[in-house]
């Protein structure tokens, strides 16, 4: 939790810092859904590009595993379902193994991990790179459209950067209820799956009760500060720039090639 | 003006009211404290002013508007700033100036004109330069700052700060309690909440409350005597006036009704000099009256 930094801007000093947030959140939907529908063969090219957005972005590849790290076991055990559970032509028998695994097994484990780390780390340089008054004001921008059928976009866009704000809360308020217990002698390392839960238990509960305190809260601060329905304004005014117009030819550019492929793979 | 007419409050319906039957006006550009015991409803009363609760019964009104009134709220707490006990939690952006911003935000006002306003209303509490910084990064001094930079940048007419010292370190409280007195020469009213009747000796007004009712409102000098009194319903007297009688008490001429240093320091001393002129020391320094 301490390393945790998922959704948190922390790369000040990145050339994509200046590159325009809706430009961003367009890129990270398309290349979304270029992930989702990804065959091995494309693998390969969006996680070059996806590389190559990193090393521009001047991520240091430290702070996209710290992003990672959190959903590593969830990655995992879907790799193992996948590969146990599939049915397909058999790897040769592997001795001692109870279950089968099969090639298909193996290629969708592949896939289905890809395809997670690939979005959470689109996700992860997404917040990275962008302050998160900016990413609102964007969010608020490209939702506009569904004002027309009456979606409150700007309440939406704030609850966005509410969740944000509160990562660093929630990951300060876990540290310290963790050091009281210690401090206490409890013992959050205990072996056996019953005894962790429970002493996971002990702390998630008084955790959730003071996320709706400080929530709350937070909301009556709002309210205090002139917080209501109707219209508002953003500290960040949002202006599309060469960069972004370049930025967006290379993601258009980038998403043709790849359908392109398919076709021909066709 | 703030005046509260008849002003009762209970937070649910089975519980019994948290403030009864409140009388009070607050002119403007007054400084008006209030302490009292914890749960005597002073943080109650002034999340009324600006709109925050509700009363059950009785009304609020803020410069004539009625916080009844819901299309009022918005003007409502632009002329009342509200600053809460815990800064932590009323952050609501990922940097200072997003946070100092929001509230000009919910007013729409031009992205352009922020900036400027969000760096003025930093250079007034002594923050400039603090832009881009994490506001969970600031010091807990640093942080009340910024919370009431959030605040006067919608220009408010009153400031209501619930216990703005609390939590903070001897020189975070003398730089809050500066700031607070020059908005206060400044011509804002301020609203102070407080347990330490050392620290606002300088309000005009000290209101004194118990069980949800105002039982002392008066001068800092008279809110003094009454906490001297047998009237006193348990409250701590200040340091200052319970020293004064206890040298009263040994003979010496002096008022109890004394709550900073500063005051304490000029009695004694002129009692001290008075003494030493009559026992014939001609070498005493002149020393002022302390009225004078």
């Amino acid at each position: 939790m301490q390393n945790f930094n998922f959704g948190q801007f922390t790369a000040d000093s990145s050339p994509l810092r200046h590159v325009d947030p809706r430009v961003k959140i367009l890129t990270v939907v398309v290349l979304s859904i270029l992930i989702f529908q990804a065959t091995i063969g494309e693998i390969v090219m969006i996680s070059l590009f996806v590389g190559l957005v990193i090393w521009i972005s001047r991520v240091s590849l430290q702070e996209i595993w710290g992003a990672l790290k959190p959903i590593a076991v969830f990655a995992v055990l879907l790799f193992l379902l996948h590969l146990f559970f599939t049915e397909g032509r058999d790897i040769s028998p592997i001795p001692l193994l109870p279950v089968r695994i099969t090639y298909e097994g193996l290629e969708n484990g592949f896939l289905v991990v890809w395809q997670f780390a690939a979005l959470v780390t689109a996700g992860a340089l997404l917040t990275m790179t962008t302050p998160p008054s900016t990413l609102v004001a964007a969010l608020e921008k490209l939702l506009r459209p569904l004002k027309i059928l009456r979606v409150p976009t700007q309440d939406l866009a704030v609850m966005v950067s509410m969740a944000l704000r509160f990562v660093p809360t929630f990951s300060e308020e876990y540290n310290r209820m963790k050091t009281a217990r210690i401090a206490r002698g409890g013992d959050l390392k205990r072996k056996g799956l019953f005894r962790k839960l429970k002493a996971a238990i002990s702390i998630v509960v008084p955790l959730i009760l003071s996320a709706f305190r400080r929530a709350d809260d937070l909301a009556a601060a709002m309210e205090a500060r002139g917080y209501a329905r109707g219209p508002r304004t953003t500290l960040s005014e949002l202006r599309l720039t060469r960069i972004d117009f370049a930025a967006l030819a290379v993601m258009v550019s980038f998403a043709g090639l790849t359908m392109m492929i398919r076709f021909i793979d066709f | 003006m703030i005046t509260f007419k008849d002003v009762s409050y209970q937070y649910g319906e089975k519980t019994p009211p948290v403030l009864e039957s409140i009388d009070l006006q607050i002119p403007d550009g007054q400084y008006v404290a209030m302490i009292g015991p914890n749960g005597c409803g002073k943080t109650t009363l002034i999340k009324h002013l600006n709109a925050l609760l509700i009363p059950s019964r009785g009304e609020v009104l803020i410069n004539g508007m009625n916080t009844r009134e819901t299309s009022c709220h918005r003007d409502i707490r632009c002329e009342v700033g509200m600053v809460f006990q815990n800064p932590d939690h009323q952050i609501v952006g990922m940097s200072v100036e997003e946070d100092v911003a929001f509230g000009l935000e919910n007013l729409a006002v031009p992205s352009q004109e922020i900036s400027p306003l969000v760096r003025n209303a930093l250079s007034r509490v002594g923050m400039e330069g603090f832009e881009k910084r994490a506001p969970f990064s600031l010091s807990g001094g640093e942080k009340r700052l910024a919370s009431i930079a959030g605040v006067l940048i919608m220009n408010p007419r009153y400031l209501a700060l619930d216990e703005p010292t609390a939590y903070l370190d001897p020189a975070g409280r003398r730089r809050i309690l500066r700031m607070i007195r020059q908005l206060h020469r400044d011509g804002m009213g301020i609203i102070h909440v407080t347990h330490d009747i050392g620290e606002v000796a300088d309000a005009d007004r000290i209101i004194v409350m118990e069980r949800g009712a105002i039982i002392m409102d008066g001068t800092p000098a008279e809110v003094c005597s009454f906490l001297m009194s047998r009237d006193n319903p348990g409250l701590e007297a200040p340091a200052m006036a319970a020293l004064m009688a206890k040298l009263k008490e040994s003979g010496w001429d002096l008022p109890t009704n004394i709550i900073s240093v500063e005051d304490a320091y000029k009695e004694i001393h002129y009692c001290m000099s008075q003494l030493a002129r009559e026992k014939g020391f001609t070498k005493s320094p002149e020393i002022p009256s302390p009225s004078g």
